[in-house]
């Protein structure tokens, strides 16, 4: 019954690992309605580039100020999303895997305003 | 009890790939919690010592200019391309070019590092430096240097386990039914680029 179970569990976990990465063995990817010659991972990558050049003209180009810095910011977490669900695989992993990201961050960012709460005071 | 011991053994000797690839796989994501909890910590500090210094990150900032960490980020991007096109080779079936993308992984990030290490040969000539020596520089140092090398440090075990990879899959010891230990460097890998991208846009961009 035990052997049952467990190779069943193994046959669903096979098949969905298939379905779930068959999209990402395809040499075209779907885009916004255009089909783009070229692997899913070949987009993403293009998106990551554009997404760095794009970085690099707003902190080279614009003075640091609060609209300069949120979008620098917006385009990191972006790349950062797109790395997280293409390439590491968790649009199609189980989401749980995600508060392995999620929650030491959260923790790190309370860390971290509560330093930015502490006045300096030399060492 | 030696019944349940036997079972246990059984099951465990006839745990299919998907199965092992699910438990390393959780496994990894559970390694990768604890390194996001360093990394948080380590930003964090800087982006604290950034916020109340400046003047100090934009002097820096001139000295050390954008364009060779430019190239760097499109360097580390590019390996976790290549790294991923050779998981897809192998759950194609072709081994040889899973092969070819993780030896341009290695070599990608073997780049990385060099440049890194040139990077840091300029900064270090223009004052920036690790321990305290009583300028302004001298504290920014540490705060740049903690995280920066520690992430430099995680390239250059990534480039030794793409390079076992390679070895490995060079005796034959994966197939497209059979690539968990590709996916799980991949993990690695990854997130070693993810962290990259928030250390180039908090450390040198902003």
């Amino acid at each position: 019954m035990t052997d049952m179970s467990t190779t069943t569990q193994a046959e669903e976990l096979a098949q969905e690992a298939h379905d779930s990465h068959s999209a990402d063995h395809s040499d075209k990817t779907v885009l916004f309605g255009t089909t783009i010659n070229a692997p899913v991972y070949t987009v993403v990558f293009g998106a990551l580039g554009a997404l760095t050049l794009f970085e690099l003209l707003i902190a080279e180009l614009f003075p640091r100020n609060f609209l300069t810095t949120g979008l620098l910011v917006i385009a990191s977490i972006i790349k950062a999303v797109l790395v997280v669900l293409f390439y590491m695989h968790l649009k199609d992993d189980n989401p749980l895997y995600a508060l392995a990201l999620v929650v030491p961050l959260g923790i790190g960012l309370i860390a971290a305003f509560f330093l930015l709460a502490v006045p300096v005071t030399g060492y | 009890m030696a019944a349940i011991e036997h079972q246990v053994e059984h099951e465990h000797g006839h745990a299919s790939p998907a199965v092992r690839l699910e438990n390393l796989k959780f496994a990894t994501w559970l390694y990768l919690a604890s390194e996001v909890v360093i990394f948080t910590v380590l930003i964090a500090t800087y982006v604290v010592f950034s916020l109340n210094n400046r003047e100090v990150v934009h002097e820096v900032h001139e000295k050390s200019g954008i364009v060779l960490v430019a190239l760097n980020t499109f360097i580390l991007l590019s390996s976790s391309w290549a790294m991923v096109m050779g998981l897809r080779q192998l759950k194609l079936g072709n081994r040889q070019g899973l092969i070819t993308w993780i030896g341009r992984t290695a070599l990608l990030g073997t780049v990385f590092v060099a440049l890194q290490y040139v990077e840091y040969r300029t900064l270090s000539d223009a004052g920036v430096v690790l321990f305290y020596t009583g300028g302004e520089l001298s504290e920014f140092g540490m705060r740049f240097y903690a995280p920066t090398a520690f992430h430099g440090a995680h390239v250059i075990v990534g480039v030794l386990w793409a390079l076992f990879i390679i070895w490995n899959a060079r005796r034959g010891n994966y197939s497209a039914e059979n690539y968990a230990g590709v996916e799980v460097f991949g993990l690695y890998w990854h997130f070693v680029d993810v962290v990259w991208i928030f250390l180039f846009t908090f450390i040198y961009l902003i």
